[in-house]
């Protein structure tokens, strides 16, 4: 398992455990969370605290997440991103597509706005 | 190599190499050139995003890793004698060297989507230039966002990204220009 969830009333926070957010571990990532939306998950917050560097196979996987919430009718937002995450995503525009908030807390306190 | 600083990395085809490796790109950098806030992110992205390509595409050969620093950029060259670059457009497999000799002045479609195109404009049959197209504002409908990202990161993080296929030795060079100052972005568009 790479994702640690915790619930939070209706909101699902996952936490990726790994440092570095690679080739290596995308595909476990994107079947994890594809679980978590199929699972029931509405508002769900990738937890990005622990993650030193993501690549871009990585990226693609939480795009094809991105993808599989909306025709679920769930909503992904992303929190916890260092600067040079943020960075990658205003490089490539990803943060037109997400939500980004600095931590879960102000994640979950976004829920329904 | 004729620069005034440079160091070679080798990368042998392990995932548990590849951060190391680029961190051990980034600190020979700190250490032998200054560089605005901004240059540094932008080479890590591409250290990883170059080798994560070879990883992904190059069929297991041994990966050379380049890093100089002349004329005030940084210049960063990837080689190796695995798989040629296949990029797959409109169903059909674009794969290097191209055939036939009046290849000159083709641009090929990489990535659609989000308001931008990554083209390769193709200079002659073994070289393509990575050019960054703005066609408008980001994707309202994500549904249709890309999912492919390497190349991308690749060509917005530098003033200057080619492919090269060398016929002779059969060896792959990808070459990315990153000016050392940031604001300095200013070849992104074929001229």
């Amino acid at each position: 398992m790479i994702l640690q969830t915790n619930k939070h009333q209706d909101v699902l926070v996952v936490t990726i455990q790994v440092k570095e957010a690679n080739l290596t571990v995308s595909e476990k990532f994107k079947i994890e969370l594809f679980a978590h939306i199929d699972g029931g998950g509405k508002y769900i917050i990738v937890n990005f605290e622990e993650v030193t560097y993501v690549d871009s196979s990585f990226l693609g996987k939480l795009v094809s997440a991105l993808k599989h919430a909306i025709t679920n009718k769930a909503e992904i937002v992303v929190a916890g991103l260092n600067k040079d995450i943020l960075g990658l995503f205003q490089l490539i525009r990803l943060d037109k597509a997400f939500k980004i908030f600095d931590s879960t807390d102000s994640a979950i306190a976004n829920k329904g706005k | 190599m004729a620069a005034s600083i440079s160091k070679q990395l080798i990368f042998n085809y392990a995932a548990d190499e590849l951060y190391p490796l680029v961190l051990e790109g980034v600190h020979f950098l700190q250490q032998k050139t200054a560089m605005e806030d901004g240059v540094l992110p932008k080479v890590k992205l591409v250290l990883m995003e170059l080798l994560t390509n070879a990883l992904k595409h190059n069929g297991g050969a041994q990966t050379e890793v380049w890093l100089q620093v002349d004329k005030g950029n940084i210049i960063i060259k990837k080689t190796d004698k695995g798989n040629p670059l296949v990029i797959h457009c409109g169903g059909i497999n674009h794969e290097w060297p191209l055939p036939g000799n009046h290849q000159a002045g083709r641009k090929v479609c990489i990535y659609s989507g989000n308001g931008s195109n990554l083209n390769a404009a193709v200079k002659n049959n073994c070289l393509v230039q990575f050019l960054v197209e703005e066609t408008g504002p980001e994707e309202t409908d994500l549904l249709r966002l890309p999912e492919h990202f390497g190349l991308m990161i690749i060509a917005r993080a530098c003033s200057r990204f080619a492919y090269e296929f060398d016929i002779d030795t059969c060896t792959n060079t990808f070459t990315a220009v990153i000016p050392l100052t940031d604001s300095t972005i200013n070849d992104k568009y074929d001229k």
